[in-house]
């Protein structure tokens, strides 16, 4: 690993302020890992850029002296999409964070990347906008990270992703160029030529450093039915799911918590789960109150066909708040069950979602761990938590191993190994099941076209990439 | 050089041959290249060939009351790849957005010829880039569309569409106005002077429940006197854009101001969109720093420029 020589962080020091370079090892400790903690590595700096042209000064200083750059929001991410896998100078956009001005007669919001999700929400709210993408994490995350991960949340079902909220948005090439994607602030939104934005979203941070975005804003629903539906078995419950999506109803929200989970987010928020139930449904409809009296009957009813024990209806705001507080911070409540879990995010076509679900617990009984579940039912998005010990490596290598058999099982049923939190270094090793060589040489093609040199972000996405062990002796438990 | 190959290794010799006699393939034909439609009901998602047209695709998912929530109007069928590959849209993207919202996943045919996959076919991805974007609006210029994977919409139950004409755009624009900041959402908002009146004529359309679309139509009747014209307009706006290829996007608070600047003629407007059908594009202005990205995208996807290249006069180089 190169070191930052200390001329470079002069440099850097006198375009963004000498308090906004990190280089001291101890205060580098923050930024070696985001939520994904299996491997950690420090950055050797971090600056903390206050502008465009200061990322781009920056940026420029790093290409200059060849320095990889790691691109960072809040590092909520969960697949080690910002590790410093051989070091280099990570650029968090922590400074960055207003909401520039909010247009409600064209439905637009413009933010800076280091915007928390909520905020943008929070301040299109007085014109009855929001905006949609909500995941759960929304409280902490940054729409420049939503955009690199292409963030999803409960209620893409009815909504969509981040992808079809972002209508443009600025963006820092690892050179130092900066350029616009997509429709521009006051621009009309079609823009002629191929989806330059679309194929850089979700890039994970390895085309460039997002400096600005123009989001679209939705209009909040008129009302909205929040339902909890207390089901037996998972089994009864995935069924009801996919009943309510064939009939026609697009809720905007449909999620599964399974008997574990219920217990452990009861035992923590104590809304007033049933502690006995095998799975609950949370179940959100929204838009007109018109339409949604009929829609609510028929939803009530294709649950209790399946065999719901109780299907409950949020009386007020507040109870459908607290709802929504116990489901996005249930994996929280996790941390009472076991001292570490991992968790994935593969998708199944949702006609396979019973078949995933005992595959699943088959998988839990065979290694002997608990695999508690709370997902998104409706996309077919399944979240299963590994439950281990991180002072015991078997357990840890039969986490892996379990996590690993469940992502192929995806894959198997003609899905994908992640839904929402993206390859990273976790899942690098599945790309390859998942596509060709020549899938992935076309991918690589397009990153040729945003990083030449492959100094954004490396080290990632790719099969074949370096890993932290490969440039420094390995600092946490073996695995 | 045309292509209308019968079979995929056909199609990828002539993209070698091409290569081989540096010779640019001008347009090509995929309509002899096999067809399937693959249509997952339970999971509301279709896997196709490109060679289907729109109409043949609706077609066939309307008997489970599903639909692909595109409709770029046109006398002659579309097929999925024109419609990916010029991002082709109708009245409807007001309410459901563009073809770039459904797609799931992408096959195409490299200029190499290989065939290569990106996304998949469910609903919620994010493993690798995001190619399917990439060849949204590509134009043929950089690989060939061959088979798509779209996320689908139930059937509405009701869908009704109004009108109600004003003497001015001042008007118009101060009902738009009003009407975004009603509790309505349309799924149609368009302006249109195509009666040759002298009149605009705002159009409102709704979908979804029958409840949902009542009620609607009744808040929209309380702010001004529309009527209800559902297949007329619909037909009207097929002719006018099926005429009409060339469109101006433009920020949609400012669609008056520029409507009022055009020269007179007929124009359809979605007016929610911004975007102007009156047979003149505005120029398009491409920064030279997207000039050189899209430079770079040609070099990577056809080095040997066997394709429709991404010229100046296709998209306004500067």
């Amino acid at each position: 690993m190169k070191p930052v020589p200390t001329h470079v962080l002069r440099q850097l020091e006198g375009v963004v302020g000498k308090t906004n370079v990190i280089a001291q090892p101890d205060e580098l400790i923050v930024y070696e890992c985001d939520a994904y903690t299996l491997e950690r590595n420090a950055p050797q700096a971090v600056v903390l850029p206050g502008s465009t042209e200061e990322v781009a000064e920056a940026v420029r200083i790093c290409a200059h002296n060849g320095l990889p750059i790691i691109p960072r929001g809040a590092g909520t991410s969960l697949s080690g999409t910002v590790l410093a896998v051989d070091g280099g100078v990570v650029v968090a956009t922590t400074r960055m964070n207003r909401v520039l001005s909010i247009d409600p007669r064209n439905r637009r919001a413009l933010v800076e990347p280091g915007c928390v999700n909520i905020w943008v929400t929070r301040a299109a709210q007085q014109h009855r906008l929001h905006y949609a993408p909500d995941p759960s994490s929304q409280m902490a995350c940054t729409i420049g990270g939503n955009i690199a991960t292409n963030s999803g949340g409960p209620h893409t079902l009815k909504y969509g992703v981040t992808t079809n909220h972002i209508l443009g948005f600025q963006m820092v090439l690892p050179d130092g160029q900066i350029i616009w994607l997509g429709t521009e602030p006051d621009g009309g939104e079609d823009i002629f030529g191929p989806d330059l934005r679309g194929a850089a979203i979700g890039s994970e941070g390895m085309f460039g450093v997002v400096t600005q975005a123009l989001l679209r804003l939705t209009p909040i629903p008129q009302e909205y039915r929040t339902m909890l539906a207390i089901f037996e078995t998972v089994d009864d419950a995935s069924r009801a799911v996919s009943q309510i999506i064939a009939s026609g109803i697009v809720p905007a929200a449909l999620e599964m918590m399974d008997g574990i989970i219920i217990q452990a987010v009861e035992e923590r928020y104590h809304f007033g789960f049933p502690l006995d139930a095998g799975a609950i449904l949370i179940i959100e409809l929204d838009g007109l109150t018109a339409g949604l009296g009929r829609q609510t009957e028929q939803t009530i009813s294709f649950c209790l066909e399946n065999n719901a024990r109780q299907v409950r209806q949020a009386q007020t705001e507040k109870e459908r708040n607290e709802l929504w507080k116990c489901r996005k911070r249930a994996f929280g409540a996790v941390g009472k069950l076991s001292p570490n879990f991992m968790t994935h995010d593969g998708v199944v076509p949702r006609s396979k979602l019973p078949e995933m679900m005992r595959f699943i617990s088959d998988v839990s009984a065979r290694h002997g761990l608990q695999i508690p579940n709370v997902f998104h039912a409706g996309d077919g998005n399944v979240h299963p938590l590994i439950l281990y010990n991180e002072r015991d490596p078997a357990q840890i290598r039969r986490a892996i191993a379990a996590g690993h058999e469940i992502l192929r099982k995806c894959i198997q049923l003609g899905g994908s190994v992640t839904g929402e939190h993206g390859i990273g270094v976790e899942k690098i090793d599945f790309m390859a099941e998942q596509f060709t060589p020549d899938d992935l040489d076309a991918m690589h093609a397009l990153r040729n076209v945003f990083d030449p040199e492959e100094r954004c972000n490396p080290h990632k996405m790719f099969p074949g990439s370096m890993r932290c062990a490969d440039f420094v002796q390995r600092k946490q438990i073996p695995a | 050089m045309i292509l209308h190959p019968t079979s995929i290794q056909e199609l990828a010799e002539g993209l070698h041959n091409a290569a081989a006699t540096s010779t640019r393939i001008t347009d090509y034909e995929l309509s002899s290249l096999p067809r399937s439609i693959v249509h997952h009901a339970e999971d509301l998602t279709v896997t196709l060939t490109s060679n289907i047209t729109l109409s043949e695709l609706q077609a066939a998912l309307a008997p489970h009351r599903q639909w692909l929530p595109v409709d770029p109007p046109a006398e002659i069928p579309l097929t999925i790849e024109q419609i990916l590959s010029n991002n082709l849209s109708g009245p409807r993207r007001y309410g459901y957005g563009t073809i770039r919202e459904h797609i799931l996943g992408i096959k195409v045919m490299l200029a190499d010829g290989r065939v290569v996959q990106s996304g998949g076919q469910v609903v919620k991805n994010v493993a690798g880039f995001d190619l399917c974007k990439l060849f949204i609006g590509s134009r043929g210029s950089i690989g060939i569309i061959l088979e798509a994977t779209f996320k689908l919409r139930p059937l509405p139950e009701a869908e009704e569409v109004f009108a109600c004409e004003y003497h001015t755009l001042a008007e118009t624009d101060a009902v738009i106005t009003t009407l975004l900041d009603s509790p309505i959402s349309p799924i149609l908002f368009d302006l249109h002077n195509l009666n040759h009146n002298q009149c605009w004529e705002l159009v409102v359309g709704f979908a979804g429940t029958r409840e949902d679309v009542a009620w609607q139509a009744s808040v929209l009747r309380s702010l001004g006197n529309f009527r209800g014209c559902t297949s007329d307009y619909l037909e009207a706006a097929v002719q006018h854009i099926s005429n009409i290829n060339a469109t101006q996007s433009v920020l949609p608070s400012r669609l008056s101001a520029i409507l009022a600047s055009l020269p007179a003629g007929p124009v359809l407007a979605h007016a929610g969109n911004g975007i102007i059908r009156n047979g003149t594009a505005n120029p398009v202005a491409v920064t030279s720093s997207i000039s050189s990205l899209l430079q770079r995208l040609k070099n990577e996807f056809d080095p040997a420029g066997i394709f429709n290249s991404l010229q100046a006069e296709k998209i306004g180089l500067i």
